[in-house]
């Protein structure tokens, strides 16, 4: 993170959570299991054991492994760890009261020759915007911040839209769920999984934890990275961009928004400030699918989205072209019957021609996708299937 | 002596704790990065070879020497001893004179005030190559010839009667393959050079001998001016075995160009390049066998991947032949035979090492 990204936040570190020399009960526990070795991802552990302890979840794997997800132990201690999870007690107080406050101020930091702007209202914002064109928008700072701590990257102008008054409201909205563009992933997820199961599933698998209460759904739209994971969802849902300007407000199909390799649509003044998802039509089908080496915290090879209402289909796919985009061959295909794996495969190729990389091979990729068709066809037609999500 | 020492009673089928547990789980545990700089301490950063075979014509430091921060540079004439690091074959160098061997040899290295001084200075160093033809792959390496060490070979009784007597016979061939290490501390070293031409290096190391040795070597020095430390490791598996005498060595010839202290701290990504992983195996096998099943006669190609020296090639071969009968009896009766011949080959596609199962 961006240091005034912490304007009105408290930051809490492991070396602050044990009181007078008597260790925090997560510290105890982890002592106590012999949940370290060589001790370099502890600190790690103990903060998402922390924050998973002023949670109320229930003390059981699949919530401890969601919770650790984020955190790495390479020296095989994962059992000890868990078990040190499970004797965490339940929080005896309402761990949603303490919510952190807005600033009243727009903050305005300056460092050499850096400047960081932390617009406090949507109409600040496209001032902001319309004034600093050359500035970079940070939403969450899950992609940008590798720039700054990895590359070592300098961004002489930022204007952060996570103070922004209403930029992270998530609602609904007649027909549609509407999420703000400073929405993270975990501010969304409870009407995600409401409306769209598969995609708020899917939302799970992005990162971890720590990534998702950071990231934002307009942040990975706007990044239009061919290998994001949202994109094809929203395209496949038919979902719409909300932008905006000191000239005005304009909305784009997810679909046209995103114009090609990490390009969008976006006008050098313009903002997204929300993203409008319409609700399932009834009868209306949408699934998702992500090919990864790794369950948690891992780019996909290639990802399908897929919805269907009667002969209206939409299917997208990630990690396939220079960008999201849909699979129109394969879409005629399923309007005219059930195709066979073989005929869905030569679609797939005429749709996309993918690279070969240390993700995935061509060919890994266009099977793969051919075969999520397959899967989407063989469930929509009742078949019981295993869930990755469930093993 | 401390409370803890003086407990010490034994200890056998006792459950004893981690004796840096407290430490790790209040984040007060110190590793290399956490130890506080010494004063006019140096951050230093290395440039690696982009080429898997090259003949390095010029290093031009010029732009990097007149950048912000930039105290000193280093190539392979600068290191005042021997130029090796070999732990168990020699004329393995620290940095190449004429020739990097491997994508991502370290080349040549920067020392400044501060790390992303360093690192931005790396990327001026100037390097002039001649890209020469490279041997990427086992099978190629079997065809040339190319061997980082001799031939091993284990063999007992007569390999072609034993065969002629076995009613079935399955051959084939598999791979395994190599991998990083992921030692979540990177490699890591604080090299300062004491008062009286000694140095003392602080190393993230699995084997400080090594790296009292290989440092001693390298500025030409007696073993006894070298003090290695190592407090604390986060993680190794065998990838800082001899590796991090690479990192030291780096970072103590800096330190005595400088006569400051210099700390060298890879980036992850500088890490997985630099640095040796497992040996990927090509591994091909004709086995003999009886109606019963029992194995009378094999014939077992073990070929690892040795990268452009020897380095833990040698021992990590011999580990695999004398494991590769696992937990059989090879021959069952005084006709059967096993020949394997592992051989190792010089390739250049990476470096590699001793590595853990885990």
């Amino acid at each position: 993170m961006l240091l005034p990204q912490l304007d009105g936040l408290d930051v809490l570190t492991v070396e602050g959570i044990s009181q007078g020399g008597e260790l925090h009960p997560v510290q105890k526990l982890l002592v106590e299991t012999d949940g370290t070795q060589c001790g370099f991802c502890t600190p790690g552990f103990v903060m998402a054991m922390y924050a998973f302890a002023q949670s109320t979840e229930p003390r059981n794997d699949a919530h401890i492994h969601e919770a650790l997800a984020g955190n790495l132990c390479r020296c095989t201690g994962y059992r000890a760890i868990v078990d040190a999870c499970k004797k965490i007690p339940l929080p005896d107080f309402d761990p949603t009261s303490g919510a952190s406050e807005r600033g009243e101020d727009a903050l305005r930091y300056a460092s050499g020759e850096h400047l960081f702007f932390s617009p406090q209202s949507v109409d600040e914002l496209l001032k902001l915007r319309a004034a600093h064109p050359d500035a970079i928008i940070l939403a969450g700072g899950t992609d940008l911040g590798i720039r700054a701590s990895k590359e070592r990257e300098h961004f002489p102008k930022v204007i952060f839209t996570g103070k922004a008054l209403g930029l992270g409201e998530v609602r609904d909205d007649k027909n549609a769920l509407v999420i703000g563009a400073a929405a993270t992933y975990t501010d969304a997820l409870p009407l995600i999984d409401k409306h769209f199961p598969a995609f708020g599933a899917l939302i799970r698998r992005i990162g971890s934890r720590q990534i998702r209460n950071l990231g934002t759904f307009a942040g990975n739209l706007v990044n239009a990275s061919p290998i994001g994971d949202t994109p094809p969802c929203l395209i496949a849902l038919g979902a719409e961009v909300m932008l905006a300007s000191t000239r005005g407000e304009r909305t784009l199909p997810a679909e046209q928004f995103i114009i090609g390799y990490r390009k969008t649509a976006l006008a050098k003044d313009e903002v997204v400030v929300a993203i409008r998802i319409p609700y399932l039509a009834k009868g209306a089908r949408f699934e998702t699918y992500k090919i990864s080496k790794r369950f948690d915290q891992d780019i996909s090879a290639t990802i399908g989205a897929f919805y269907a209402n009667g002969d209206e289909i939409r299917i997208a796919y990630g990690g396939m072209a220079d960008r999201a985009k849909r699979a129109a061959n394969v879409e005629t295909l399923l309007q005219v019957g059930t195709p066979s794996l073989i005929k869905i495969e030569v679609a797939m190729a005429k749709d996309f021609t993918p690279l070969s990389d240390h993700r995935a091979s061509k060919t890994y990729r266009l099977r793969a996708a051919s075969g999520l068709v397959q899967r989407f066809l063989f469930e929509a037609g009742g078949a019981q299937s295993t869930r990755i999500e469930a093993l | 002596m401390s409370r803890q020492l003086g407990r010490i009673r034994g200890g056998v089928h006792q459950p004893v704790k981690h004796d840096s547990a407290r430490g790790h789980v209040t984040g007060s545990a110190l590793y290399i990065d956490d130890v506080p700089m010494p004063p006019a301490g140096l951050e230093a950063a290395l440039v690696l070879s982009p080429y898997a075979h090259a003949r390095i014509k010029k290093i031009d430091f010029t732009k990097a020497l007149a950048a912000p921060g930039v105290i000193a540079v280093i190539e392979a004439s600068d290191i005042p001893g021997k130029n090796d690091i070999g732990p168990i074959r020699p004329n393995e160098p620290l940095l190449p004179e004429a020739l990097a061997e491997y994508e991502g040899q370290p080349i040549a290295a920067v020392a400044a005030v501060t790390l992303d001084q360093a690192r931005a200075a790396a990327k001026l160093v100037k390097v002039v190559y001649e890209v020469l033809p490279a041997v990427l792959t086992i099978e190629e390496a079997l065809k040339n010839e190319s061997f980082v060490s001799p031939v091993q070979t284990m063999a007992r009784g007569d390999l072609k009667a034993a065969f002629g007597e076995s009613k079935h016979r399955l051959a084939g061939e598999f791979r395994a393959g190599g991998q990083d290490h992921f030692y979540l501390e990177g490699q890591i070293a604080l090299a300062t050079p004491g008062d009286s031409g000694d140095i003392h290096v602080l190393s993230s190391t699995q084997h400080p001998t090594e790296v009292q040795h290989g440092v001693a070597h390298l500025l030409g020095i007696p073993f006894s001016a070298v003090t290695a430390e190592v407090r604390r490791m986060g993680g190794g598996f065998g990838g800082k075995e001899s590796q991090a005498t690479l990192i030291a060595g780096i970072a103590a010839v800096l330190a005595m160009k400088t006569k400051r202290p210099v700390k060298l701290r890879l980036s992850r990504d500088d890490d997985m390049r630099a640095t040796g992983k497992r040996h990927p195996f090509l591994i091909r096998y004709d086995v003999g066998f009886d109606e019963a099943g029992r194995i009378l006669a094999l014939d077992l190609l073990l070929a690892s991947n040795g990268g452009n020296v020897a380095d833990h090639s040698p021992a990590v071969m011999t580990r695999a032949l004398c494991h590769s009968d696992n937990a059989y009896w090879l021959p069952t009766c005084a006709s059967a035979a096993i020949r394997a011949k592992p051989t190792r080959f010089r390739t250049r596609r990476f470096a590699v090492t001793a590595a853990r199962r885990a």
